[in-house]
């Protein structure tokens, strides 16, 4: 049995949440969805700010958490622990930094809430402060804050309330993209120091694929698929899952315009020249091309390779490549029949470096 | 004075400039009538007179210790309206809000008849404690509290519903109890709100007349305040009414300047 074991139903006008969820200690969980899907609300549901709807439809289904085998919420039994005594650390979006404290007093707020003393809780707090790097801001204000400084405190903040379990709600969408680079780092280390179970909610393919253990899809309302991301990744049930799951991801290492990657024997050409070091490149399925001989063009990498599977996909059609590297491609029912392509045939694939795009890992 | 917009080089309309002007007469004339009536050259005398003395002494006094008490009762009642619900919130926003539009002398006869020596309250007060309200100058303070509350409870409540409950929420999930999170996270986001209705209970409490009188009596160096003592100066002494209502004058116009760069700018940016 896992450390949080969650059935959540939020009943909402015409929106009916109905999410089950399984999640073991020392495992990062990521919900990933479209817009409105109900990710948020899962996580207010588990951290008591949103309550679970009650039983007013009897047919309907009940929800009801569990986390380390301790009932939070269950409407059926009447049931409701209140946020304050959950013990779940949440990390918003939008950092919900208390304005007029100083950032040593955001992160000491907890232990001064649950009766410290203020000396205390400020001495507590300085630990969080030192993990984080945030030692040198301590007496800044949120408003003196980068976006990114901010979303280290608030996870300070949350991290010092020794919670049992460690949500985050799109912890990084409102940061520029270098922001989000380094706290992705950042969030990476103190996800894998946290010992319950944590869970992230976000829509970047990139935050789901490198961050997290399981993912769950959850789209209007329903789990529509749940696997590691590997697993995601190679079957994709729905066309959203297939969109997410085709971001082709690869991490290698960067000199000079040019990528090596970790995981297979392969080299991607880049537009970006100044990067060096560790990478996490993404290539859109959208944007390989698809050719029955080596190609004469502008695109700078191509490669031989066969495609293994064909599968329609709406108005496109998803190709799977797997030599010498794994590689969902998009084309048009026309290009399918006009190259003829088959499982088994070998084609070549093009790929223009500005279309790779790439961020330090 | 520019007849710039803020826009830059447009010009702003004219027909808007004229009627806010005639507007801002309608404030600027009575005082330059009063400068233009002041006996400046005896104005010192005038002013040290025992009855006036008396009269700033217990106005300054009153109105600061019903500033106070609105601070104290007006705050948890804008939290009750806007946060708890409960059948007849409106019909007690209604009444909280109705000393704005009732006469004060109304306020105050009714003050009387709850309050006084046989009112509802004010006979059981009597006949337990012995404690008579009416002409004291707790009087005086229950009536400017009575007059001067709901401006601090309207604009503390308007402040409480421009927040959206997001930071109470991490707040609560932060293992803060109900009251530690209004303590520490609501009051202190609404602080310029609060402020700005002190500000403007004061300066209510400190003008009132109607219901100071009605409910306090007139009694010089109990319940007499500056107003009591313009209206009464008006028939006896015009020279010395005009001088307590420049020194009215001035001391708001001090208080509303000296404040209004610290604390009543809140009130623009919340309400």
């Amino acid at each position: 049995m896992s450390a949080l074991e969650a059935h959540v139903v939020v009943r909402r006008d015409d929106f009916l949440l109905d999410v089950e969820l399984s999640v073991p200690a020392g495992t990062t969980a990521a919900i990933v969805g479209p817009n409105g899907a109900g990710k948020s609300t899962t996580l207010n549901a588990l951290a008591g700010i949103e309550p679970m709807t009650r039983t007013d439809h009897d047919d309907g289904p009940i929800g009801r958490i569990e986390l380390n085998g301790k009932v939070l919420d269950d409407p059926g039994a009447a049931i409701f622990v209140p946020p304050r005594l959950r013990n779940v650390g949440i990390v918003f979006q939008d950092n919900r930094l208390f304005a007029h404290m100083s950032v040593h007093d955001n992160v000491a707020f907890s232990a001064r809430a649950r009766g410290q003393h203020r000396r205390e809780a400020r001495h507590g707090a300085t630990h969080w402060l030192e993990q984080l790097d945030l030692a040198e801001l301590a007496d800044r204000r949120p408003a003196e804050l980068s976006g990114g400084q901010a979303q280290r405190v608030a996870m300070a903040r949350a991290l010092a309330s020794e919670p049992d379990l460690l949500l985050f709600d799109e912890p990084l969408s409102a940061l520029d993209v270098a922001a989000r680079t380094e706290l992705r780092r950042v969030l990476r280390t103190h996800l894998d120091g946290f010992a319950g179970p944590r869970m992230i909610v976000t829509h970047d393919p990139a935050d789901a694929f490198l961050l997290a253990d399981q993912l769950h899809v959850i789209e209007n309302g329903r789990v529509t698929q749940v696997g590691t991301p590997d697993e995601i990744r190679r079957r994709p049930a729905t066309p959203y899952v297939a969109a997410l799951a085709g971001t082709n991801l690869f991490a290698g290492t960067a000199r000079a315009g040019r990528v090596n990657l970790d995981e297979h024997v392969h080299e991607f050409t880049i537009a970006d020249t100044t990067l060096d070091g560790p990478v996490v490149i993404t290539v859109h399925p959208r944007t390989v091309s698809l050719h029955p001989r080596a190609p004469e063009g502008s695109q700078r990498n191509t490669w031989a390779t066969r495609v293994d599977l064909l599968e329609p996909m709406g108005d496109t059609v998803r190709v799977t490549l797997n030599v010498p590297i794994p590689l969902a491609v998009d084309v048009t029912p026309g290009a399918v029949a006009a190259l003829e392509l088959a499982p088994g045939m070998e084609v070549w694939a093009a790929v223009k470096a500005t279309e790779i795009s790439a961020t330090t890992a | 004075m520019s007849q710039r917009s803020q826009f830059g080089s447009e010009r702003s309309p004219v027909v808007l400039i004229v009627l806010g002007s005639v507007g801002a007469l309608l404030f600027v004339l009575p005082l330059v009538g009063l400068f233009g009536v002041t006996p400046w050259s005896n104005l010192v005398s005038l002013l040290t007179n025992e009855i006036v003395i008396d009269a700033l002494v217990l106005s300054l006094v009153t109105s600061t210790v019903s500033a106070a008490l609105c601070l104290l009762f007006g705050v948890p009642l804008a939290w009750m309206l806007h946060r708890v619900d409960f059948t007849g919130r409106a019909l007690l926003r209604a009444v909280v809000t109705l000393p704005m539009v009732l006469p004060p002398v109304v306020g105050g006869a009714a003050l009387l008849f709850a309050l006084g020596r046989r009112g509802l309250v004010g006979e059981p007060l009597d006949d337990v404690t012995g404690i008579t309200l009416p002409f004291s100058i707790w009087a005086v303070i229950i009536a400017n509290t009575f007059v001067a509350m709901p401006f601090l409870v309207i604009t503390v409540e308007g402040a409480l519903a421009s927040l959206d409950g997001r930071h109470e929420a991490a707040a609560s999930t932060l293992g803060a109890s109900q009251l530690t999170v209004f303590r520490r996270v609501t009051l202190p986001m609404i602080a310029p709100s609060i402020r700005a209705g002190v500000v403007l209970a004061w300066a209510r409490a400190f003008g009132e007349f109607g219901a100071t009188v009605t409910f306090a009596g007139n009694l010089q160096g109990r319940t007499q305040t500056l107003p009591l003592a313009v209206f009464v100066s008006l028939d006896a002494d015009r020279d010395a009414a005009i001088a307590i209502s420049l020194l009215m004058v001035a001391v708001s116009v001090t208080v509303l300047l000296v404040l209004r760069g610290r604390w009543l700018s809140g009130l623009g940016s919340r309400s």
